[in-house]
Order: C-alpha cells, then sequence, then structure tokens
C-alpha cells in the first residue's frame, strides 16, 4: 500500500492552495485522497461513511491550511485530521444504529501461494470498531499505544488490550476461514 | 506457561518483556509460530492495496468548498445536538435518581395525553417509519451531528426504561412521551435530509 507516506506536493503547491487557488487544492486532494480514503473506510467500515470522512477531513485541510506551519510533513497533518474525523464517527452515536458493517470489496489475488489479501480485509471488517481501529493505527499507520491511547481518549493499556484481542480474534477467524485444516497447515499458508 | 497474545505483540514490535517470556518464547515452537503469524498478519495488513476514491468525489467537496459559510451549517446542528442530549440525560438521570417506586409522582398525565400502551405502539410505528429510510450516501456534517445527538438521547431513555423496577408508572410514561418526541423529531430530520438529497 502506498499510503501518507509515499504522497508528495511541493512548498509552492501548498503555498498556492493556502491562497485559494483551486487547482492546488485539487493537486493536493488528488495525491492524498486515496490515502485518506482507504485509512477512513479501514476505521470506520463502511464506504459511504468513508466518503463523509474524506470530505470533512479535506474541508478542514483546506480551510486551515493557513495554520499549517509546515513543522512536521503536510502528509502527517492530513492524516492526523483524517484519523481525528474516523474516530469522532466511531465516538457518535450513528454508527450504533446503523447497518451492518459492508464487507470493502478487495481484488482476489492471484497467487494462490501469497497471503490472501482479501480475506484479510474481510477479517478486519468483522472486528469492532474499535478493535478494527486500534490494529489498523498500530499494525498499518505504525502509532504508538501511547499516540492511540491518547486520540482516543483511553489509556495505553486499553490500546494495548484491545490490540492483544482483536488478534486473537483474527486468529479465530482464520481458523474458521481454514475450516478443518490442521492448525499448523493454516497458520503456514498464511 | 505459553506467552499471551499481549506478550507477543509486545516481542513482535520490539518492546520490553521480561527475560523469563523472552527465554520461553525462544525455546517453545508453539509461541514461536505464533509470533511469526503475528508478523504476518501485520505484513498482509500492511500490503492491502490502496481503495479507489468513490467517482465524483472531488466535484462533490468542491461543492462544499464553494458553500459560504461551512461553519454556519456546522454549529446549529452540533447545538441542537448537544442541546437535545443534555437535556434529555439529566430529565433522565435525575427523574430516577431523586424518586423512588413508591412515591407518588406528579401527575403529569391527562385522560387527553395517550396511555403507555399507546406510547409504545407510537414509539415502534416510527422505529419502522425510520428503518425503511434510505441513508444518503453522503451527509452534512451539521445534519449527522444533529442525528447523532438525537440517537444518543433515544439511548439514553433506552437506559432509563431498561430500569423498568424503578420507575412508576408515570415516570415511564414520561420516558416514553420523550422517546416519541424524539423519534418524530428524527424522523423528521431524516426525511428533510432525503428531500435535500433528492433536490
Amino acid at each position: 500500500m502506498a499510503g501518507f507516506r509515499t504522497c508528495q506536493v511541493g512548498p509552492e503547491v501548498v503555498a498556492s492552495a493556502r491562497k485559494g487557488e483551486r487547482s492546488a487544492q485539487q493537486a493536493i486532494y488528488q495525491e492524498y485522497s486515496a490515502a485518506v480514503f482507504t485509512l477512513a473506510a479501514r476505521i470506520v467500515g463502511r464506504h459511504e461513511v468513508a466518503e463523509e470522512v474524506l470530505q470533512d477531513t479535506f474541508v478542514e485541510v483546506l480551510s486551515k491550511l493557513g495554520s499549517f506551519r509546515g513543522e512536521a510533513p503536510l502528509g502527517a497533518w492530513i492524516r492526523r485530521i483524517a484519523v481525528n474525523k474516523s474516530l469522532m464517527y466511531l465516538r457518535s452515536g450513528w454508527h450504533r444504529y446503523s447497518r451492518p458493517l459492508d464487507i470493502i470489496a478487495e481484488p482476489r489475488s492471484t497467487n494462490a501461494d501469497l497471503v490472501d489479501e482479501s480475506g484479510v480485509a474481510q477479517m478486519l471488517a468483522q472486528l469492532s470498531p474499535t478493535a478494527r481501529a486500534v490494529v489498523w493505527l498500530h499494525d498499518v499507520e505504525g502509532y504508538t499505544h501511547s499516540e492511540i491511547g491518547t486520540m482516543m481518549g483511553k489509556s495505553i493499556s486499553f490500546s494495548k488490550s484491545q490490540l492483544a484481542r482483536a488478534h486473537s480474534r483474527l486468529r479465530d477467524l482464520l481458523l474458521t476461514q481454514t475450516g478443518d485444516m490442521p492448525c499448523m497447515q493454516a497458520l503456514n499458508n498464511f | 506457561m505459553h506467552a499471551g497474545t499481549e506478550q507477543l505483540l509486545t516481542i513482535r514490535d520490539g518492546g520490553p518483556v521480561d527475560a523469563a517470556t523472552q527465554q520461553h518464547v525462544a525455546g517453545c515452537s508453539e509461541c514461536g509460530d505464533e509470533l511469526i503469524r503475528l508478523r504476518a498478519v501485520r505484513e498482509s495488513l500492511r500490503e492491502l492495496p490502496e481503495l479507489r476514491v468513490p467517482t465524483g468525489a472531488w466535484e462533490r467537496l468542491e461543492s462544499r468548498l464553494n458553500e459560504p459559510a461551512i461553519r454556519s451549517h456546522w454549529w446549529p446542528g452540533v447545538v441542537v445536538a448537544a442541546t437535545v442530549l443534555i437535556a434529555v440525560a439529566i430529565w433522565v438521570f435525575s427523574g430516577i435518581e431523586q424518586t423512588t417506586p413508591n412515591e407518588t409522582a406528579p401527575m403529569i398525565a391527562t385522560n387527553a395525553e395517550p396511555e403507555l400502551g399507546q406510547l409504545v405502539s407510537q414509539s415502534r410505528r416510527l422505529e419502522a417509519l425510520l428503518r425503511e429510510l434510505d441513508t444518503p450516501r453522503v451527509m452534512n456534517a451539521g445534519t449527522a451531528g444533529t442525528i447523532a445527538g438525537l440517537q444518543d438521547g433515544i439511548a439514553v431513555i433506552d437506559y432509563g426504561l431498561s430500569r423498568n423496577g424503578e420507575l412508576s408508572q408515570s415516570q415511564s410514561e414520561q420516558l416514553w412521551r420523550q422517546r416519541v418526541g424524539l423519534m418524530n423529531t428524527l424522523v423528521q430530520v431524516r426525511g428533510a435530509q432525503l428531500q435535500q438529497v433528492s433536490n
């Protein structure tokens, strides 16, 4: 996955976007939108909500670009806003009343010897929203337990125990998926 | 004794674990396999492909950016949602904590007001109606805030109603009346939202 780290926007584009130049704003959007959408979709679990998070994120990014001082990379700043927007959604009562999670469709892996990526995505989508967010933020985005605890308004040990529980659940889901396959063979295939 | 998942994750991430656990994991094939699996899961999550942004997302964002004052859309919704939630929470919790079931609650209900059974069935009808309303693909953040506030208010009432044994008849009726009121508002907000989307 390309993610935020590989995105690059020149300082002149940022400067133009700050002045409200729509083409420069669009350039920033083009560069980061897929990373923001992916992060949001993995955390919130639903495509339509992920687009809502994408829009809210860029409304904030583009309206607050003037306050971005460039001390941290632009991608890290955008990512933080996207994470906050996604967690805000999870904190609201809205998701508790919404339809069950959409299983995010992934292209199937063509090489049977490799890890079945679509299977991993589907297992991730079956975790509870909080567990899914912790797994994604820690294992993929590389946030520390301390940072995750702060962002979620919880403790470090909350983040650690959520991650451990999530991985235990992922192991159970993997074993269910592989059916009668002996445990070690399933692990080796993984 | 085998290492727990939390300890194995700490080892996987290069964090500190006690010497005894480290020594056990180094010599235990079961823990070793689990550690390999945890690393493999992390790798496969990182290798998941980026998702494609829905078509027309930039155009939808641009139309939001062109709105004259985005903030003015946000705050009324948030304020309404917060007010509803705070009012309901204060009402539910003060009502339950301060009166016992044996106390004679003030008779708010009159003959003209619907009785408990009617309120419950009204509430169910509104629930059914809400289920039939489609959720739009994208919604205004202010509307989402209002809806979330109303839903949280309903959740607080449901919590109050779940303590059924502690409620007098009139307190139950008041809670159900509040619930019907909030559900009504929610239906109206959702209806207005769908109308906005269709226009």
